[in-house]
């Protein structure tokens, strides 16, 4: 716990920078709440005006922001951190700094991921040592290191910029003075929706994330309810609903009871590591395997695949699934290997994934005390639920076609939106009433979980059980809390641990313990236990183990202020001189080792753009350094597929990846940060 | 100890017309949730009342909706508490370990049949047990407050509580089958 630290933000200093003085009641009519949905694969913002929510473009005229991240190292002179379709688009270029479906990773521990760790492109870094350093951090090639709420509070910014950007005509007389842009109306509050299933841990990293990016969570909203909203089931109907959502990354089902104007979750479940991920890398495996390179050594993050080709693999098998929504068949292409899909391939790659969410349906039935028939219809969510074959699935599953009026990817910020905008004052008579997605607990003896507030508790929620010593004259009282749906402490989510101390000295079984479990409408949880003799008492807000503490929010916030100043250009010089070194040497031994893929001109061309590099690198312009380098990349583009294909060649030819990576990876071009990253 | 019968607006007893429970509950719900004040110019202390009241509401509805919570409940107004460590009729716990050995031979024989059959024979023997819970609860409602034949009423209802509770244990064990699988 952080003793203070809530005092530093509630009082409003920190996030109030850029406007200071305005967060209070008089310019609540300046502000502007949006609703955004933070998705594994994209992410949305969407806005209520005039009564109706609509989803914003980017400048390029899409609603889906890719939820890619890419960092330039530290000092390269560039914006550093760019976000969406161009991160996705150079993603194969620089896969080591480039982030893809980070929330995945949102309030996981290190541990938790031994599963993914080795398919990712990614370096993860290991838990450090520092306390409250337990969650899993992306290493770039610079050596920074960051967590997953930082990367997706750059995708909130992102979504931010897009949202003032497509307002700031027309809006000008509702806008906020100081130095914003005057055009822009101040959108500092939001609506994020998190999957039904996410548990405490993850959506205070989504929480955390949100304040990161300067923004007031109005409220964490389930994404499977958000859909709801948007569909308008509020009109007067009554009904209840199945809500069938397979994201980039996850998968929810949740049943809603539609009456009397309340909106109410029954009964919600999932699976938060489950969605088109999965099937792209399912694809993707197949096309590695069929050009002979199989992964050496499954979930070792030490030895993933050579980045840059597995990145073009999951780009592949992605895009093949997409070509599969309108045709029948298709191809998937790796440099010279290419094999044939068809649907029916695609059903039978998706079928164990299917199958799982078949089990969360009927489980969430059963907690509903419902049949499938007796549902007035089943609406579908995630992009996933756009392909035939997801389709197909899911009314078999309920025996009756899914509503798809709304495009499924649109309908959760839709629905967002409108609760973003009930919340900031522009009224709504619908009231959400929301589940607590798994059951919350605390250790008792020998590690059995006593229970006390169930999965499916409508929030806010309270729970107050007592418990009493088990030994003589004990004088503390070890508080464990943990959520999942597991009898002993081992299956489940350790959320937080405490300690009540100054126990009255008694015989066994006469201090009694009150423990009080509180959930709040967001579906965060407090936990606080006294000693009913006594009066001790003491407390904890669960989110130290995973989310952030007030401290480190600040510190990021300040970091990110300080950063921009001083030591940059020096560091920049220093990171640029290093980063063009390791291309000369490079590119100088890939050309000795494969002179003959290389014609004559471009072997000069090459080596004129070493000549410069290696000029400029002894000067002091960092961003001279840095053109040069980029020279030096676009020369010996031809080469480096050269080698790329031969490489598959290789590989077809029966040798492993890993043997490859080193033919792949020192090479010129595109692989340069791979290159970077090896000779560390 | 709230009494949540009055918290929400319904007689003090344990046959609850569940429509007027769903329509008081919605009415609270809305009248006391904090999203109602969202957006208003409340204070942080309003709030948090607010909130407090909704937990309180959904606490009681919880408590209310499903028979054999409503019971303890009910019992807890009465100042009885079972504890688990309650003294079990033999007989009862003889029962309860024949029906638990049959679902673990079914579980190990992979019988999802057998598994299904005893799922529904469980439900329907919880119903029955429910039926009888509500006789016993008429009985004790139409004595008087100081009748003395009262305890022993009371008693009867205390014992088919926990009957009722350890075949709701029973009737939870078929969910971990979807549980495990699930997890899989």
């Amino acid at each position: 716990m952080t003793p203070g630290g809530d005092d530093v933000f509630v009082g409003g200093g920190l996030f109030q920078i850029g406007e200071p003085g305005q967060s209070t009641a008089p310019h609540r009519c300046g502000r502007r709440a949006v609703g955004i949905d933070l998705g594994t694969t994209n992410s949305l913002v969407a806005i209520v005006e005039d009564g109706a929510p609509r989803v914003l473009r980017g400048a390029d005229g899409s609603v889906l922001l890719p939820s890619v991240v890419a960092y330039t190292p530290t000092g390269s002179g560039e914006a550093r951190v760019v976000v969406g379709e161009e991160a996705r688009r150079t993603a194969a270029e620089r896969p080591r700094d480039t982030i893809a479906s980070v929330k995945r990773f949102m309030g996981r521990a290190a541990g938790d991921l031994a599963g993914v760790a080795g398919m990712v492109p990614y370096e993860l870094a290991g838990p450090g040592d520092g306390d409250g350093d337990r969650m899993v951090k992306v290493r770039l090639t610079d050596g920074r290191e960051v967590t997953p709420v930082e990367v997706s509070a750059e995708i909130l910014r992102a979504l931010v910029a897009r949202a003032s950007a497509a307002l700031g005509d027309g809006t000008a007389e509702e806008a906020s003075s100081g130095d914003l842009d005057p055009d822009a109306p101040l959108i500092d509050a939001a609506v994020i929706t998190v999957p039904a299933y996410f548990d405490d841990g993850q959506r205070q990293a989504t929480r955390d994330a949100g304040r990161l990016a300067g923004l007031e969570v109005l409220r964490l909203l389930a994404e499977p309810t958000a859909a709801a909203l948007a569909y308008g089931l509020d009109q007067g109907s009554r009904g209840r609903y199945a809500v069938y959502d397979l994201g980039g990354g996850t998968f929810d089902i949740s049943i809603l009871d539609l009456h009397q104007g309340v909106f109410k979750v029954v009964a919600t479940g999932g699976d938060t590591a489950l969605g088109g991920d999965d099937i792209d890398r399912a694809l993707a495996s197949r096309l590695l395997a069929a050009a002979g390179a199989d992964r050496s050594r499954p979930g070792d993050p030490a030895s993933p695949h050579d980045p840059a080709l597995l990145r073009r693999a999951l780009d592949e098998a992605r895009a093949a699934k997409h070509r599969l929504s309108d045709a029948e068949s298709t191809t998937m292409r790796l440099g010279e290997v290419s094999i044939p899909l068809g649907r029916a391939d695609l059903a039978e790659a998706m079928r164990p994934w299917l199958d799982k969410t078949s089990r969360a349906v009927r489980r969430a039935l059963r907690d509903a005390e419902l049949a499938a028939d007796e549902l007035d219809g089943v609406i579908l969510v995630g992009g996933s639920t756009k392909s035939p074959v997801v389709r197909d699935f899911v009314a078999e599953l309920f025996g009756r076609e899914p509503l798809s009026q709304l495009d499924p990817e649109e309908v959760v910020a839709l629905g967002a939106a409108a609760q973003a905008h009930a919340l900031s004052g522009g009224g709504g008579d619908v009231v959400l009433l929301d589940v607590i997605p798994l059951s919350l607990g605390i250790e008792t003896m020998g590690g059995v979980v006593e229970k006390l507030v169930p999965r499916n508790s409508t929030i806010p929620a309270r729970a107050v059980q007592t418990f009493t010593t088990y030994a003589d004259n004990q004088t503390g009282f070890d508080i464990h809390v943990v959520q999942g749906e597991r009898e002993t402490v081992d299956g489940n989510r350790s959320l937080a641990r405490f300690q009540l101390k100054g126990l009255p000295a008694v015989p066994a079984g006469l201090a009694r313990v009150e423990i009080r479990f509180e959930v709040d409408a967001d579906g965060l949880t407090r936990v606080s236990a006294h000693e009913l003799m006594t009066g001790v008492e003491a407390a904890v807000e669960v989110k130290p183990t995973y989310g952030l503490t007030d401290e480190e929010v600040e510190r990021m916030l300040l970091d990110s202020f300080e950063n921009a100043e001083a030591d940059l250009a020096r560091r920049s010089l220093l990171t640029e001189r290093v980063e063009a070194e390791r291309l000369v040497a490079a590119t100088r031994a890939a050309l000795e080792q494969d002179a003959a893929l290389c014609d004559e001109p471009t072997r000069a061309a090459i080596a004129a753009a070493m000549v410069e590099v290696e000029r400029v690198a002894a000067g002091t312009d960092h961003a001279a350094i840095r053109r040069a380098s980029e020279a030096l990349d676009r020369a010996s583009h031809e080469f480096a597929e050269a080698r790329m294909n031969r490489a598959v060649r290789a590989a077809v030819r029966g040798r492993r990846v890993d043997d490859l990576a080193g033919d792949l990876a020192p090479g010129a071009g595109t692989s340069r940060e791979t290159a970077g990253q090896r000779s560390r | 100890m709230s009494d949540y019968f009055e918290l929400l607006g319904l007689p003090r007893r344990f046959a609850v017309d569940l429509g007027e429970l769903e329509r008081n509950y919605l009415g609270r719900s809305r009248a006391v949730h904090p999203d109602r004040l969202a957006g208003a110019e409340r204070s942080a202390e309003e709030r948090s009342d607010a909130a407090g009241q909704a937990m309180e509401v959904n606490q009681a509805y919880r408590a209310l909706r499903r028979e054999l919570p409503r019971a303890e409940h009910l019992l807890s107004l009465e100042g009885v508490t079972i504890g688990d460590n309650q003294p079990v009729a033999p007989a009862l716990l003889a029962e309860m370990l024949e029906l638990r050995e049959a679902l673990e031979e079914a579980r190990a024989a992979g019988d999802r049949g057998r598994l299904d059959q005893l799922e529904r024979d469980a439900r329907a023997g919880e119903r029955a047990e429910l039926a009888e819970l509500g006789a016993r609860f008429s009985a004790l409602e139409a004595m008087a407050a100081g009748a003395p034949e009262r305890a022993a009423a009371l008693a009867a209802v205390v014992d088919q509580v926990i009957r009722l509770r350890y075949l709701a244990r029973y009737r939870d064990a078929f969910a971990e089958d979807d549980d495990v699988e699930g997890a899989a």
